[in-house]
């Protein structure tokens, strides 16, 4: 049995599709005949210096919500100029580098300055082609800002026109510069809705000549959009039954003409409503009540308070604070307090709505950056023992560069238990995590297998499991395009299967690709022969990739297991033969074969490594490959965008095989009795 | 012939045969992983993973034999218990591989019980239904049922197993010798639609009161559409009364209904139905989405249970299932999808009835413990080796 529900109760997102329609009704009429003279907007301010730590310190930490999660604009504008620049900075016009939150604050408070700067990463220069905008002091893959891509309306228009020919093509279907054309459109498109976040601040609604009206605004020419929404339910009332009144303006008649002072208030209105339209849809204004779970866009607040009035005190000084701050730019005291006056009454509603918890860990998590870091340290313990290589006699440095792994070790799984603090999950439970966390096991397992077996091989490729991981990781970052702490799917939100199936499958994937890499020492060792005749060396790294290979199994094996168990739990079978599961099950076969086969006397320890080199290029198929087929229960996990790096891997993989097969063959019959 | 014995043993329990077994079960299982893009799952598990042999066709031209998932998995099963574990060198350098090939034998025993006594299906509920039945997705069955002028009911069912070898040509009879007639079943299509007969068609004397059912192609993975059978069902009185024929369909929501005297037989093609030992009844269904998004959040039911009179509260949600009397109940969808608010919702439960449901869990912990077990040691073997060889550097070491 439902009962009527009060406003507020309402799902938000048929509420505001209610609202918008209405108020989109409303101005139909105005839209139609609004005069281009209802809005203007204020001249932009002249400022170009930079913004000060302070006010980029308190940026950082407003809350907003976007992809179903309450997150710091920190995360949000890290994330929206990685999708479109493919890095975590940008050039401005004086090729000053510009970090996410200078690049978002300037896109929202100095838009024609911001228009200027580098934020677009076309792949290939056909792309800019296509639309007519070849620009011959550019490289094929370059960088780009706004005025460079679409500096006239007719460019603009072009280039949304190819895009929305192209949209109809499947993505499968389409080239790679069809596939740029519709990318560059869409980030365009975005970069568009940050540049008008803020136009309704900038705005001056022109009152007109109406007496009445302008008496409603104490006589005003002009008036701030915020004077005018504490008067918008009444007139939007007013006008729609003015409308109803006249008739007309259905499908088939034209809407009958109204009254001066109706279209007066209809035109002003419109300006109001025009001018938070092609606004980003960020939720930036948590509800006032924690019974509504949807924050408000500046979009959402304007049809709000147009049609009920109903804006909470907050919203409207949050809104009056946007309106001073867009008045005050390069004043920084002046722009600093209005500032904080608006944070912090985000701040302090998202926190009586329990939302604010882990903003400041989160910001701290991004700040510190510590996988990028790691990556850095990786490589630097890389080069280490690459010295050490040439100078064998220098030991201590091995010591240093064992010791920094360490370290480094810690800071990388310092920042994966800083994200399981802030998502309060485990470790892992996207395919971005899984990354970072194989990637730490790896190191891991790679500097204990080097504890037990003294041979300066796991050591050597201990930074570069490290590096690579952590580089995969950001390559799939940027591949991504959005948040990597995503609210999770239904049968996702569990964090026993979480910790127990993920966890334990992802250290058998772990495992299986390190007795690849393990075994490429063995394999690509006999080809080239190096240390040739050094049995006890190949005997030691054999028994590295077997102790490895067996590590694989019993985390891969049980970690299949349980993940059929969590299906049973989820979907009703143990067992669905779904990609994903059949993927997990290949790697099982292939390593149990491999110890079988060693088992059954049917090859040596060369056919192990061999053996180990193809179940690495398994693991990923099963990790990465079958995601790329689109099919199964797991889509959560559909991957797109990597089939050339990956089919290079298997390629790569099955040239090692082919030549560890050659150079065995080669060396069977050099070692075959003559005669 | 003892010694014939031996040496088929003696090959059953090999590790080659294990090694070549692992590389078929790896080809049969990675090409049906790719096959799943150009067919549907439940087609591919029946050609490769429930079949003794199979044909495969290389790029659609090559055809490669290969043996099926039930074939290989009871020759490894077979494998495993003469080599792994009646044949195996039993100690303590064994122990480990001895308890894990056991809990693998427990797993293919769980699932060979649950691939033959296994029953699984769907049970659709609104807000405010019960239900104590589910219907299978894939099976389906003719029920005949007689009600008598008192109006008591009897059902006879006949399994698709028993009509589904009627697709070319063919037909089946069916008698009993308490129906007044026999029914022949003929054209039964796994994915078909009736349509109006040609006149041609009309002429010849095939249609069945002027329609005619078109057969389709499978549904491939791609679609989100599903198969629905059909069949042409002819009944001949025994008293030899003119035959009637009619078209079965699986959409059909009313039975074909003829009468024999002041006996009424109602003829239906359904999808298999099983009873539930107990009473669902949905009180409540919870779909949440995140903001600002379209993906569910958390979607679960509040249903009582009544079995024997006595009534219980349940919440069932993803990965938290109705565990009762041999029946799982599982979360598995909703509806209607884009529904305004306010809309009465429906609730879908997966429900299986599998005897081994726990099988998997149990195999589990003992492969692990096995595994584990066979690790350490050999790790610990390795640590001492590795010991050694250390001492062996250092005295050498010492004496230069």
């Amino acid at each position: 049995m439902r009962t009527p529900r009060l406003l507020s109760e309402v799902r938000f997102p048929f509420l505001l599709m209610a609202l918008a329609l209405a108020v989109a009704s409303v101005f139909a009429v105005g839209v139609i005949a609004a005069p281009e003279e209802a809005a203007a907007p204020q001249a932009a301010p002249a400022w170009t210096g930079r913004w000060s730590e302070d006010v980029l310190r308190t940026v950082a930490r407003i809350p907003v919500q976007d992809e179903g999660r309450v997150k710091p604009l920190h995360t949000w504008a890290g994330f929206a100029l990685l999708a479109s620049n493919h890095r975590r900075s940008c050039l401005d016009r004086d090729e000053e580098k510009l970090t996410p939150l200078e690049w978002f604050m300037d896109a929202l408070f100095r838009p024609a300055h911001a228009r200027g700067h580098r934020c677009f990463l076309i792949e290939t220069s056909e792309v800019l082609d296509a639309i007519g905008r070849t620009d011959a002091r550019k490289k094929k893959r370059d960088r780009y800002s706004y005025d460079e891509v679409v500096p006239t309306d007719a460019a603009r228009a072009k280039l949304a026109t190819l895009a929305q020919r192209l949209a109809k093509v499947a993505p499968k279907e389409r080239t790679r510069v069809e596939s740029g054309i519709v990318d560059l459109s869409n980030t365009i498109r975005r970069f568009e809705g940050l540049l008008g976040l803020l136009d309704f601040a900038r705005l001056e609604l022109k009152v007109g000549n109406d007496v009445a009206l302008k008496a409603r605004f104490d006589g005003k020419e002009s008036i701030r959009f915020t004077e005018l929404l504490a008067q918008a339910p009444e007139l939007a009332t007013e006008v729609r039954k003015a409308i109803a009144a006249a008739g007309g303006g259905g499908h088939t008649s034209p809407p009958a003409p109204l009254a001066p002072d109706v279209q007066a208030k209809s035109d002003v209105l419109n300006a109001a409503f025009l001018a938070t339209q092609k606004s980003l849809p960020l939720g930036m204004f948590p509800p006032p009540g924690a019974a509504e779970p949807q924050w408000f866009a500046v979009r959402d607040v304007t049809s709000v308070a147009m049609l009920h009035g109903a804006l909470a005190d907050v919203h409207v000084d949050a809104m009056r604070s946007f309106e001073a701050m867009a008045a005050s730019v390069g004043d920084a005291p002046q722009f600093s307090k209005h500032l904080d006056a608006y944070s912090r009454g985000v701040r302090e509603l998202a926190e009586t709505r329990g939302e604010l918890g882990k903003i400041d860990q989160e910001v701290s998590f991004y700040e510190l950056d510590p996988f990028g870091k790691s990556k850095v340290f990786y490589l630097i313990a890389f080069a280490l023992i690459a010295i050490t290589w040439l100078r064998p006699q220098l030991r201590w440095l091995e010591l240093v560069a064992w010791g920094m792994l360490w370290l480094v070790l810690g800071l990388h799984t310092y920042g994966i238990v800083q994200r399981c603090l802030i998502r309060g999950r485990p470790p892992i439970s996207t395919l971005y995590e899984t990354v970072i966390f194989i990637s730490a096991v790896g190191v891991l397992t790679m500097l204990l297998i080097e504890h037990l077996n003294r041979r300066r091989v796991a050591l050597a490729l201990t930074p570069i499991v490290g590096a690579l991981g952590l580089f995969i990781a950001g390559r799939y970052e940027i591949l991504n395009k959005s948040d990597t702490m995503p609210q999770l799917v239904a049968v996702l939100d569990t964090n026993f299967w979480l910790a127990t199936h993920v966890t334990c499958i992802s250290i058998g994937y772990c495992a299986g690709l390190l007795a690849g890499l393990i075994a490429h020492v063995y394999v690509l060792g006999k080809v080239f022969r190096w240390r040739s005749g050094d049995s006890a060396f190949y005997g030691a790294v054999g028994r590295m990739v077997y102790g490895v290979l067996c590590f694989a199994l019993l985390f891969s094996l049980v970690g299949t297991i349980l993940g059929g168990i969590w299906a049973n739990d989820s979907w009703g079978r143990f067992w669905g033969w779904d990609p994903k599961e059949n993927g997990a099950l290949l790697i099982c076969i292939v390593l149990l074969a491999v110890l079988h086969g060693r088992m059954a006397g049917i090859f040596g320890m060369f056919g192990v490594c061999q053996g180990a080199i193809l179940a690495g290029a398994v693991v990923t198929f099963s990790w990465w490959g079958v995601n790329m087929l689109g099919i199964g229960l797991h889509s959560y996990g559909f991957t797109s965008g990597i089939h050339s790096a990956l089919w290079s891997y298997y390629a790569a993989q099955w040239g090692v095989v082919g030549l560890g097969a050659v150079a065995w063959v080669l060396e069977r019959r050099a070692s075959a009795p003559q005669g | 012939m003892q010694a014939l014995l031996k040496k088929i043993i003696h090959v059953l329990g090999s590790q080659s045969l294990a090694f070549v077994l692992l590389i078929l079960l790896g080809v049969l299982t990675f090409v049906g992983t790719l096959e799943q893009q150009h067919m549907n799952l439940f087609d591919v598990q029946v050609k490769y993973f429930e079949s003794a042999v199979l044909v495969y066709w290389v790029g659609g031209a090559v055809p490669v034999p290969m043996l099926g998932g039930y074939l290989l998995l009871t020759i490894f099963a077979a494998n495993i218990l003469v080599g792994g574990i009646i044949r195996m060198r039993k100690g303590l350098s064994t122990a480990g591989i001895l308890v894990a090939h056991i809990g693998i034998v427990t797993l293919l025993v769980g699932s060979f019980v649950e691939a033959q006594f296994k029953t699984d299906g769907q049970m659709l509920l609104h807000e405010g239904e019960s239900g104590a039945s589910y219907q299978s997705l894939q099976e389906w069955e003719v029920v005949l049922r007689a009600v008598e002028a008192d109006g008591t009911a009897k059902d006879y069912v006949i399994p698709e197993e028993r009509f589904k070898g009627v697709e070319d040509g063919g037909s089946a009879r069916f008698s009993h010798k308490t129906l007044p007639f026999d029914l022949v079943l003929t054209g039964y299509a796994r994915n078909a639609e009736p349509r109006p007969a040609r006149p041609h068609e009309r002429r010849a004397g095939v249609d069945a009161d002027g329609f005619l059912l078109q057969v389709l192609d499978d549904v491939g993975a791609e679609s989100k559409s599903i198969n629905v059978p059909g069949l042409t069902a002819t009944v001949h009185p025994k008293n030899g009364g003119a035959a009637q024929r009619a078209i079965l369909h699986g959409t059909q929501a009313l039975p074909w209904a003829l009468s024999f005297d002041a006996q009424q037989i109602q003829i239906h093609l359904r999808r298999r139905s099983w009873d539930l030992p107990f009473t669902i009844h949905l009180k409540r269904f919870v779909h949440k989405r995140y903001p600002g998004m379209s993906m569910a959040k958390e979607y679960s039911s509040y249903v009582t249970k009544t079995q024997d009179g006595k009534a219980r509260d349940i919440h069932i949600t993803m990965n938290e299932p109705l565990r009762h009397d041999g029946v799982t109940l599982y979360q598995s969808g909703w509806g209607p999808e884009g529904g305004k608010p306010g809309a009465k919702l429906y609730s879908i439960f997966s429900v299986v009835a599998n005897p081994s449901d726990r099988v998997p869990l149990i195999a589990c912990i003992i492969i692990a413990a096995g595994l584990l077990l066979q690790f350490l040691l050999r790790l610990f073997r390795h640590l001492e080796a590795e010991g050694r060889r250390r001492a062996r550097l250092t005295e050498t070491k010492e004496i230069a």
